[in-house]
């Protein structure tokens, strides 16, 4: 799973390289326009919905953060 | 008329995402949260929000004109929400961004084209990657204190168009002043030229980038960004907006070794 979210970050900001990154959002490799593109693009590879409720930033901060979401969200 | 709600919390948007969201149906939107600037309209009460059906409108009301945000779950639910708000508000100064890949963007685009909105302007991300080696280093080029916002508002909103580049408030500029973010050229105790930026560890953004045509062809934009770029070592990416069609920006940019993205902001206004 790891992977699969490192090649969706790259391929939103793919100057960056986000596997040795702890958070994204402090060291300004994600904004809130990415994140929202983040949603969207995560709903769609995975076919599900992220919750609204969850769309903060410290919810996309890491690949961790992002694992816990779409576990809750029923993908392991 | 519809019930207009003011905003007084930012869990207020996000409960809005959260019902948007799960509709299930998708999620198109123009607001990005800027927690400084939004908290300010906010705390001033300048933020309303309106239901149209299944789309969520937030209106931040300025002192000249509006501004119009939306939080959809699809293209047609926000073109029947955009159509009942303009009959109730068909009167009002209203400007929306519209951010996204330009293709994206046709479609929304056209949505409020049809209600009579018209592209003003539009404008393209720029970036630049990796370290940039300062040059010209000059010791004119200062950090602005408070005393500096009242000389630079004026000379925003002289020479940017509000319409289109998102003037800052006074709260803002202060803001950036105590966070070292504006860069001044001073001569004579006259301000020649700023710089904004703001800058997280791998990204500085710069915001506004002027010289005075008293003070033009002294190469004090060069000692401007230079400084901005000595400020930012640490930065992995340089960026900011530019209107499309400001041929000598963007050409001066590209000699900075800035490169234009695909992401575009569309300007739409009404009644202005």
């Amino acid at each position: 799973m790891k992977d699969k979210i490192i090649k969706i970050l790259s391929e939103i900001r793919p100057e960056f390289d986000f596997n040795d990154t702890q958070d994204f959002i402090e060291q300004g490799m994600l904004d809130s326009f990415d994140i929202v593109t983040l949603v969207a693009t995560i709903d769609e590879e995975y076919n599900i919905s992220i919750d609204g409720l969850d769309i903060l930033p410290e919810n996309f901060k890491s690949v961790d953060a992002i694992t816990k979401i779409l576990s809750k969200n029923g993908v392991s | 008329m519809k019930n207009y709600k003011i905003i007084k919390d930012f869990t207020e948007i996000q409960e809005v995402f959260h019902q948007v969201k799960n509709l299930k149906r998708g999620l198109i939107t123009n607001f990005f949260l800027e927690p400084f600037k939004h908290g300010v309209w906010i705390d001033q009460h300048k933020l309303k929000l309106v239901w149209v059906e299944d789309t969520a409108l937030l209106i931040y009301y300025g002192d000249d004109f509006n501004r119009l945000f939306y939080i959809s779950p699809d293209l047609m639910s926000l073109g029947r929400a955009i159509d009942e708000f303009m009959h109730e508000n068909n009167a009002e100064k209203i400007v929306i961004d519209l951010v996204g890949l330009e293709s994206s963007l046709q479609e929304v685009s056209a949505i409020f084209n049809k209600e009579g909105f018209i592209r003003r302007s539009s404008l393209v991300r720029m970036s630049s990657l990796g370290f940039v080696q300062p040059t010209l280093i000059d010791s004119s080029v200062v950090c602005a204190d408070k005393t500096h916002v009242t000389i630079i508002e004026p000379l925003l909103h002289t020479y940017f168009d509000k319409f289109v580049e998102q003037l800052p408030m006074k709260e803002e500029l202060n803001h950036w002043v105590e966070n070292k973010q504006i860069l001044i050229y001073q001569n004579d105790n006259r301000i020649g030229g700023f710089l904004i930026f703001q800058n997280m560890v791998n990204t500085a953004y710069l915001r506004y980038w002027f010289v005075h045509p008293d003070f033009r062809n002294q190469k004090i934009g060069s000692k401007l960004i230079n400084k901005f770029f000595q400020e930012n070592t640490e930065a992995k990416r340089f960026l900011f907006w530019v209107i499309e069609s400001n041929d000598n920006a963007i050409k001066r940019y590209l000699h900075y070794g800035f490169k234009p993205e695909k992401l575009k902001n569309i300007v739409l206004t009404i009644n202005i």
